[in-house]
């Protein structure tokens, strides 16, 4: 059950969602973005050699280090020019959703959940600007390659966020790497731990590698970790915790 | 000394910070570490603004609040939770913590 604070933050949050709002529409529209450009890409692949092959491995490292990186540097820190990131991240998506109550009610809630479709288009434009890059020192399918790397690692991470904040979890415990991430997002969302800890949003690759995991095992240890909660390390306690009422009234 | 309450909350109009109820004056006339306002929970100079506005307003001595702001800011504004309630005594605690290091 949510605590009075998360409660209020929660009615006041959704009072501010656009009665037009459809949750499966803005998930719809992610998806039908991310698959036209995985589909695009495809098409412009003919006969890839090996070594163009390699592109996979490294574009799907680099995404990792990246997700971690955005997570870790913009999601959670203030920076000028990246506020409305901030925002929505830690000043909305960590106070809707906590270690205690880290599930979404109805699609309406996707509204946090999932982010804005153009942020799949600003992750695509970049993506672009690297295979331009890769074609002109690899190859032109090595390039189409990346582009279909990078928009399958949006739309995994996607997938594998909402599987972190959907209750029934029924499936989700059994599926390899999405049991990981579920018991690894879910005790990011700890307050004590949401500033420091657990960054990685699809693969805990660049949590291990960074040391800013939660868990004290080995990398394949950690990929296939599941729920198990035997080698989590012992959690520093925050100062001044309260679980008061909002300063802010809930109607706001 | 009166003993005060300080509370800081994240809000979807901001990180708000306020003492006895009203806002936290930002302590921007003694240093400006940033333009962005205040924030908690890990090393920077949004914390950092807060250790300065902490200390100022509980000290009064602008030239002790910009000394001690550092480590006050390492030692306990970094560790604060996402929503924090402090009294005077706590900090004075915090304090004691920051001189023994």
């Amino acid at each position: 059950m949510a605590s009075p604070r998360t409660a209020a933050f929660r009615a006041a949050y959704r009072s501010q969602i656009a009665p037009l709002y459809n949750g499966l529409a803005h998930v719809a529209l992610i998806y039908l973005i991310g698959g036209a450009a995985l589909w695009y890409a495809i098409q412009h692949i003919h006969a890839p050699r090996w070594t163009d092959w390699l592109i996979v491995p490294i574009a799907a490292i680099g995404a990792n280090v990246f997700e971690w990186f955005l997570h870790a540097q913009i999601m959670h820190r203030p920076r000028r020019g990246f506020m409305g990131i901030y925002k929505r991240h830690t000043l909305a998506h960590h106070q809707f959703f906590t270690a205690q109550e880290p599930f979404h009610d109805s699609t309406r809630d996707f509204r946090i959940v999932f982010f804005p479709p153009y942020a799949l288009i600003g992750f695509l434009v970049m993506a672009a600007g690297l295979a331009w890059v890769t074609s002109l020192v690899w190859s032109a399918n090595a390039a189409w390659l990346l582009v279909c790397t990078a928009s399958g690692m949006y739309l995994n991470y996607e997938f594998f966020h909402w599987c972190c904040h959907v209750r029934d979890d029924r499936i989700i415990r059994f599926l390899p790497f999405a049991n990981t991430i579920r018991r690894h997002h879910i005790a990011h969302h700890d307050t004590s731990l949401m500033m420091h800890r657990n960054m990685n949003l699809t693969y805990p690759f660049a949590d291990w590698l960074f040391g800013t995991s939660d868990l004290d095992r080995g990398l394949l240890g950690h990929l296939f970790n599941g729920y198990d909660t035997r080698f989590v390390k012992t959690a520093r306690k925050p100062r001044g915790s309260v679980e008061a009422p909002s300063l802010v009234p809930a109607a706001e | 000394m009166t003993s005060k309450v300080y509370a800081g909350e994240r809000t979807l109009r901001g990180s708000l910070v306020t003492v006895d109820g009203a806002p936290l004056p930002d302590a921007s006339a003694v240093r400006r570490f940033t333009r962005i306002g205040f924030e908690w929970g890990f090393v920077g100079p949004e914390p950092r603004q807060l250790a300065l506005a902490l200390l100022l307003d509980h000290l009064g001595d602008p030239e002790a609040a910009l000394r001690l702001c550092e480590s006050f800011m390492r030692i306990v504004v970094a560790e604060l939770d996402n929503a924090w309630r402090l009294t005077s005594e706590e900090i004075e605690a915090g304090l004691r913590e920051c001189a023994a290091r």
